[in-house]
């Protein structure tokens, strides 16, 4: 498309690929909520597609439905508080790769809102739980790790969620 | 995570354990090393300190002099909810002071200061940092500065926050003003200042600090606001008469100041008026006390600083009610009464209810209340002096 004939009402596209290959194709206004697209477009480097090989494409349909309902004029404050009300009651797993994503592309809103959702989530969780959802391994001797657990033991009392999700 | 082998990003994973409230913290130290080791860091402890969200949480301290017991409580100030005793709320104290209740010097950042000058005269002076939310204090080491009754000391207490954001640390300052026998002015003038850090963990002599004021014995209380605290002062003139004004020591350089007063305050002699923290800002209730009650008014600085911004809030009628206690996130003010009861008051109507909370009324402290990791590291401590000194004290298990 010529740069003259383009107007302020003219929209353009850019073109995202997952890390599985597949490509989406989205308005530019609405992608550069990321400041890692943002940069790129400024830079010139967004003509062709832009690989995204951090970003698989179960994450990155997440990510376009919720930059497009955070960028668009049309949706009100009531719809997109319903919105993120549903989207972070996605499964803790997807939510933490958004997460990742959301650093990756530089989208802060959405980031806060992934790191606050993990936080709800795991609160009331055992250690146990949280190692098996983070993937950790307990360095602790069995000794060391009663010792913490001695040092504020009310922390560890009540009913506590031994769910992984 | 769905890719087993992933490693999820140490940036990320303090980006979502801010988020998280102090209780769950404790409990996290015990999923790795690396956890434990971020969590109880002073970066970390500072950082989650200035990122938890402004609660309606206070705190109210009472002595129920029925039962000689000292309680501390956490109370939901939220508008349009009653404000009542709730005792699931309650905070386990420690320890207990000698005689009473404590002295609470002031508190910062989820700290209460706390203080036991019962027996100072014989050098017994205990200081006691407190963290009730991960139930852990501290007790200070003696201080240097020789105490003779009747000599008089103050203590301010504050947090500084230093611009690096890594090693917050915790200051008091301590006056001892010695008495002479002056006729007008009962106290020498500079008084000797010593300073603690929790960092240092020791006190240390403060030499040439220009203090041109005294300040009232015994009932001195602080305020704590705008990096510096604040207590009542006053001045001698040469025919004996008084002027009263605000002191300030700013805990991060260490410098003291003062701050005038307008003159329908500093007009006033010092025990009549009372330094508070009202919406933010730095405040002094005047007192004029009368056999049937009096009045008191409720003055504000609301740009610190700025002489020309001290109003007038409030005028009350105090009947029964003695002292300002505090103030609620309603407008209401909190007062205790010469009934040992706490009332919140109404300034726009002249409303008060009875919240029936007992205690006695010089016992009442209220005060917004935020969790907090500050003293994690390390065991409490109970400092040496601290065991030797005070036989009647006890710390519970």
């Amino acid at each position: 498309m010529a740069e003259a004939s383009s107007s302020i009402t003219e929209k353009f596209f850019l073109t995202l690929k997952s890390s599985d290959g597949d490509e989406f194709v989205l308005e530019e206004s609405i992608a550069i909520q990321s400041i890692t697209i943002k940069n790129m477009v400024e830079d010139g480097c967004s003509s062709s597609v832009i690989p995204l090989s951090k970003v698989d494409t179960e994450t990155l349909i997440k990510v376009i439905e919720y930059m497009k309902m955070h960028s668009s004029t049309s949706s009100n404050e009531e719809e997109i508080e319903n919105f993120d009300k549903k989207f972070v009651s996605n499964s803790i797993n997807t939510i933490l790769n958004i997460l990742e994503a959301a650093n990756f592309l530089d989208i802060n809103n959405l980031l806060e809102l992934c790191a606050e959702a993990v936080a709800n989530r795991i609160k009331n969780k055992t250690p146990e739980a949280v190692r098996k959802i983070f993937n950790i391994t307990s360095d602790f001797t069995p000794e060391e790790e009663a010792e913490i657990r001695n040092e504020t033991p009310w922390a560890f009392e009540g009913n506590l969620d031994h769910s992984l999700d | 995570m769905t890719d087993s082998n992933s490693y999820f990003p140490p940036d990320l994973l303090i980006e979502i354990l801010l988020k998280l409230p102090v209780k769950s913290l404790l409990r996290f130290r015990a999923v790795s090393k690396s956890w434990n080791s971020l969590i109880s860091s002073p970066a970390f402890i500072s950082t989650h300190l200035n990122q938890t969200p402004k609660t309606s949480t206070l705190l109210l301290r009472r002595y129920d002099n029925t039962h000689n017991k000292e309680y501390y409580s956490l109370f939901q100030d939220c508008k349009n909810r009653p404000f009542c005793l709730d005792f699931s709320s309650q905070l386990n104290l420690p320890f207990n002071c000698q005689l009473g209740y404590f002295r609470i010097v002031g508190s910062c950042n989820g700290i209460m200061c706390l203080c036991d000058d019962f027996f100072a005269d014989v050098g017994n002076v205990v200081v006691i940092l407190w963290n009730p939310s991960i139930q852990k204090f501290t007790t200070l080491p003696l201080p240097l500065i020789r105490f003779k009754s009747p000599d008089m000391f103050v203590l301010g207490f504050g947090a500084d926050h230093l611009s690096n954001n890594d090693d917050d640390d915790y200051k008091l300052v301590r006056l001892v003003y010695h008495k002479n026998d002056d006729v007008f002015s009962r106290y020498n003038v500079p008084p000797e200042v010593e300073i603690y850090s929790l960092n240092t963990g020791v006190w240390r002599r403060v030499i040439g600090a220009e203090i041109k004021h005294c300040m009232v014995e015994f009932m001195w209380s602080q305020a704590f606001v705008n990096g510096a605290v604040h207590w009542i002062a006053y001045d001698v003139g040469e025919n004996g008469g008084v002027r009263s004004l605000i002191m300030f020591f700013s805990i991060a350089d260490e410098v003291f100041g003062d701050i005038m007063l307008p003159d329908a305050l500093a007009g006033q002699i010092a025990t009549n008026l009372s330094i508070m923290v009202f919406e933010g800002s730095l405040a002094v209730v005047k007192y004029e006390r009368e056999i049937d009650g009096g009045s008191c008014e409720v003055w504000a600085m609301k740009q610190y600083g700025v002489l020309e911004s001290w109003s007038r809030f409030y005028s009350i009628n105090l009947d029964d009610m003695e002292r300002v206690v505090g103030y609620r996130n309603n407008g209401e003010v909190l007062f205790s009464t010469r009934s040992y009861e706490l009332v919140s008051y109404d300034p726009n109507s002249g409303h008060k209810k009875d919240l029936g909370i007992r205690g006695s009324s010089r016992s009442f402290y209220v005060q917004n209340y935020m969790e907090s990791l500050v003293l994690l590291q390390g065991d409490s401590v109970v400092s040496d002096e601290f065991l030797e000194g005070i036989g009647s004290l006890w710390i519970e298990d």
